[in-house]
């Protein structure tokens, strides 16, 4: 029985966990790490992972040109911490990866074949060509072992007597199928032992930057810089991380990361209530989408992180004006960006599509908006119902408002525990119905959307409204240091540890002034100890 | 090299005939889908492979979420004489078929980690704790679990019946979700969940496109894809070498799986001898919401076939996931299916609508056990010669209660299970489960958590 992958690190911060809300809220973990020794590096064990459906269709775009993103159809990687994690392979996984490939090889060996200054099927030609594909798919240096098994591929191909199109397309089918191209191979070198504390050897190190800072494999560049070594210090790994991020395909890792930190790319597949809604049709979710992905680009080109916040702008198009509240009359299919009233919209708490996606078919959802916020911006847990007691919805009563109707949460005490961390933050999203549009009464009663957020370091309190919300969001250290939390989770594939506790801080420093530069805090986790280094498991 | 093997018996004229009209290309496939050429209807004209010797039985699991409302449920009447509730009506036409269990209570889930769902899910097939961790739970505020702790009913059976089908057992689903404890029921061990097949265009394409390829194109492709799958081991074993010992477990669990499919290659032609494909006709989109009853259709066709052509004898047909939370406007409801399950008894609305959906499940089932039945076999029909079972993964959806789950069997199994009777019970699911196995010739022994095994319920079988 395998345990699964996200057990060892688990149980080495154990305290991460609440089990029950009477208690305080769970800090973000590795926090308290204040005071500790911080000058040998410390990072927990951790289990070798496959490449995510967003990894593998990045990663044969740059090797093979394909942008059909075929992974899309694979099984879903597994959901960890909100996350995308490559986990243990099944049948079926593995036969559709194989027919992918076997697909993706057909059409790459004719551009192969085409573009081969030699003839491949002489034998130089071919260890040639096999040599330099390998070390691009396996993103590392390909050993005597490997080119000696795709050569017997590459034969087997030509001795069908067709020409060499069809070797070539057995060893591109080959290496896609490979665990050296479907794992992230880091392991150690083979003098280590258990427990050891070692950098991350060359290649996989290059690989780790450069599936976190652009969602896709190296380049020549960085494979040539890891053939080099200069990844091995923290000077010669920032050197290349900094000219990474200056590249286009940086702008396809923040989509990846925020893809799945904020379900983005959930948002086309909302469905509402047609008979309350009928306006938002699949083409205004799929606007809602591309809108916020717009918005998140704009943010990503600045570099600035508290726009995701504080931005006053919106992209906005005809079908989406009203749920944005502008004047739509001069808009038509293309989103534009517009200024948004300030006083209902800032950043993308606001963001109707965020609003649609976090509410019922037919109704707002405090509990859900709250967790949002709880889970993706503050980086807490909270525990579910407890399990075994009788929860019954209470009747619905015609006329009360979602305020109201939320009161059996406070009045039952099976309820209140949790309830009272999640409601009174939720009612500041009054003000937006089920679809995201700003609305001043519900059932004839003026909206009330006075808020009150508890449970937190720095920003317990009143507030009212979403607006005000945000704003006082990110003037909060817990939640910067969230967003770093996110970065980090997403760049290690794992979930911070107290072992990781002297990493964490010192990449909260470079957001410590207030600021949320989104480089200097990517090249701070690049920087850190967790990055870097690797627990040695024999 | 390996000549290809048509079966036990050497083909006849007439079954090579057959085998050519009935081939079905992956190129052709695509063909047919990709431009949308065809948009014939299923044409129930397949035909079971054995016809002397032993008939295969099998086992088909049909799951909905959300609990039910079991007053609307409830048969009423005696064992052998009742009359069908509302949400049941639908399967009127097959009773004589049917086996009603009320009372299967899912006792397991009173133990271990989880919420209502995620036990309820976790727990329905496999019977025993689901395993601490921190990942998988499937929602924002999920309780800290991970996967399901015990292999699922459906893969310990398959385990014995399903080792000479070219698939062990094949799992499909419509609109199944992200990968958590809340959308996997099927498991081959403990924290090894089955993802189900959510596109019925893959899933046929995985089942039928290598169904009747010519001869000489089956050798060649053994000899090609042999060496690719040769040399992708010989990859694996070295990268598994040199990892720690846990991941080498994973590791290994990858080369199995790559064996499985050096084994199945050179097992092609081997099945088809008198079965024919499913027609799918144009393409839809599975992922959204308003192609669910297309889709839902789609992946029934395509069990039925392949339980037809004897491709596999272990099936699941997962409609949605724990916590589903689609509207179903074709059933008249427009509201949200989970969202309506945790609406208070004394809404009416909500319990009526909750029922509608139940019913509009009750019925997609009926459509399903027509199909089955409108295939000949010796002994009656390949739903006679086939167990389906219709489970959910809670009793109540407010409450999250996980006792008195619903079930629906339908079917005998080649005569091991007594039909046509309500029966109320007051049993543990694990009890149920066990009986299961003993229906499809496993030995009679505990399932899942012992703490809740009394004993085989006989009283199902002949």
């Amino acid at each position: 029985m395998l345990s699964p992958p996200s057990i060892r690190a688990w149980a080495a911060f154990p305290a991460a966990l609440l089990v029950a809300c009477s208690g305080e809220i769970a800090a973000p973990t590795g926090s308290s790490g204040g005071g500790a020794l911080c000058e040998a590096p410390s990072v927990p064990a951790a289990v070798v992972r496959r490449l995510t459906r967003d990894q593998f269709d990045l990663t044969i775009r740059d090797l093979l040109g394909d942008t059909t993103a075929p992974a899309r159809a694979f099984p879903p990687d597994d959901d960890f911490e909100g996350f995308h994690v490559g986990g243990d392979v099944s049948s079926l996984y593995v036969e559709q990866e194989a027919s992918a490939a076997e697909a993706l090889a057909e059409v790459a060996a004719a551009h192969v074949v085409a573009d081969s200054s030699c003839d491949l099927a002489s034998g130089d030609c071919a260890d040639a060509w096999i040599t330099a594909f390998a070390r691009q798919g396996f993103r590392r240096a390909v050993t005597p072992e490997d080119l000696d098994r795709l050569r017997t591929v590459f034969d087997v191909g030509l001795a069908e007597g067709e020409g060499p199109q069809l070797a070539v397309q057995l060893v591109i089918q080959t290496v896609l199928m490979s665990g050296s191209f479907l794992y992230h191979d880091e392991v150690a070198a083979e003098d280590a032992e258990d427990g050891d504390i070692v950098l991350v050897q060359d290649y996989a190190l290059a690989s780790r930057l450069s599936y976190f800072l652009w969602g896709s494999m190296p380049d020549e560049a960085l494979l040539d810089a890891a053939a080099a070594g200069v990844l091995q210090t923290e000077e010669g790994l920032l050197a290349e991380a900094r000219r990474m991020l200056e590249d286009d395909k940086a702008r396809e890792g923040f989509r990846s990361f925020t893809r799945q930190w904020l379900l983005v790319d959930r948002i086309d597949r909302i469905v509402k209530d047609e008979t309350v809604h009928p306006e938002f049709t699949a083409q205004v979710a799929a606007d809602l989408e591309a809108s916020l992905q717009a918005f998140l680009d704009e943010v990503w080109e600045t570099g600035d992180g508290r726009l995701l916040y504080t931005a006053d702008f919106g992209y906005v198009n005809a079908r989406t004006a009203d749920l944005f509240g502008v004047d739509g009359s001069e808009l038509g299919e293309e989103l534009e960006r517009v200024p948004l009233n300030t006083e209902q919209r800032s950043g993308l708490l606001t963001h109707p599509g965020l609003l649609a996606l976090n509410a019922k078919a037919n109704q707002s959802d405090p509990i859900h908006r709250a967790l949002f916020v709880r889970e993706r911006m503050l980086c807490q847990h909270l525990p579910s119902p407890p399990a075994d007691i009788t929860v019954v919805a209470p009747d619905p009563a015609p006329g009360l408002t979602t305020r109201q109707r939320f009161a059996e949460h406070s009045n039952n005490p099976a309820c209140t525990d949790c309830h009272r961390l999640l409601d009174p933050l939720g009612f500041g999203f009054e003000h937006y119905d089920a679809v995201g549009a700003w609305r001043d009464t519900e059932q004839g009663t003026a909206v009330d959307a006075s808020g009150f957020m508890n449970g937190t370091d720095d920003m317990n309190g009143e507030f009212y409204g979403a607006v005000d919300l945000a704003g006082k969001l990110i003037e909060s250290n817990q939640v910067r240091s969230c967003m770093a939390r996110q970065l980090f989770r997403f760049a290690l594939q794992r979930v911070e540890t107290q072992a990781d506790s002297c990493s964490m801080e010192g990449i909260d420093r470079v957001h410590a002034d207030g600021s949320l530069d989104l480089r200097e805090l990517m090249l701070a986790v690049v920087a850190s100890d967790a990055f870097r280094y690797q627990q040695v498991s024999r | 090299m390996k000549k290809i093997d048509f079966g036990q018996h050497t083909p006849s004229d007439e079954a090579k005939r057959k085998l050519r009209r009935n081939r079905i290309g992956r190129r052709a496939f695509a063909k047919s889908v990709g431009l949308g050429a065809l948009a014939l209807p299923f044409v129930a004209s397949l035909r079971g492979r054995a016809q002397d010797g032993d008939v295969p039985k099998r086992l088909l699991v049909m799951f909905s979420p959300n609990g039910t409302i079991i007053e609307n449920w409830r048969p009423t009447g005696s064992e052998r004489d009742f009359a069908m509730s509302t949400i049941l009506e639908p399967l009127a036409p097959f009773k004589d078929k049917l086996t009603i269990l009320e009372g299967l209570d899912m006792r397991s889930a009173s133990s271990g980690p989880g919420d209502g769902h995620q036990k309820g899910m976790g727990h329905m097939l496999t019977g025993a704790d689901l395993l601490p961790g921190d990942t998988m739970g499937g929602c924002e505020s999920c309780a800290p679990v991970s996967w399901a702790g015990n292999v699922s009913i459906d893969q310990h059976i398959a385990n014995h019946i399903g080792a000479s089908t070219v698939f062990k057992s094949v799992e499909l689903a419509a609109l199944p979700g992200g990968s958590n404890v809340w959308t996997r029921m099927s498991y081959q061990d403990a924290g090894q969940p089955i993802p189900p097949e959510g596109d019925p265009y893959r899933a046929f394409e995985r089942l039928f496109a290598d169904l009747g390829t010519d001869p000489f194109g089956a050798e060649r492709r053994q000899r090609l894809q042999g060496s690719v799958l040769d040399a992708v081991a010989g990859d694996l074993g070295s990268l598994q070498r040199r990892l720690g010992s846990e991941d080498r477990e994973r590791l290994q669990l990858h080369l199995d799986i790559i064996q499985g499919l050096e084994h199945r290659l050179n097992a092609a032609g081997t099945v088809g001898a008198a079965c024919e494909a499913p027609v799918l006709g144009e393409r839809i989109d599975p992922t959204r919401d308003e192609n669910f009853p297309a889709t839902v259709d789609l992946q029934m066709d395509v069990i039925t076939a392949a339980f037809a052509c004897d491709l596999t004898r272990v099936g699941s047909l997962q409609w949605t996931r724990s916590v589903g939370n689609i509207a179903f406007p074709w059933a008249g409801v427009s509201d949200r299916h989970h969202d309506l399950s945790h609406e208070g008894d004394g809404n009416g609305d909500a319990m009526q609508k909750i029922t509608e959906i139940n019913r509009w499940y009750a019925g997609k089932m009926a459509e399903l056990l027509a199909r089955l039945d409108s295939i000949p076999e010796p002994g009656g029909t390949l739903l006679d010669n086939t167990l389906v079972v219709w489970v959910n993964e809670l009793g109540r959806g407010n409450s999250h209660s996980r006792n008195e789950i619903p079930i629906v069997m339908a079917g005998s199994a080649g005569g091991a299970f007594d039909t046509g009777r309500y029966l109320q019970l007051d049993r543990s699911h694990n009890d149920w489960m066990r009986t299961l196995a003993k229906g499809f010739g496993l030995p009679d022994e505990p399932f899942g958590d012992e703490r809740f095994n009394e004993g085989a319920l006989d009283t199902l079988l002949t």
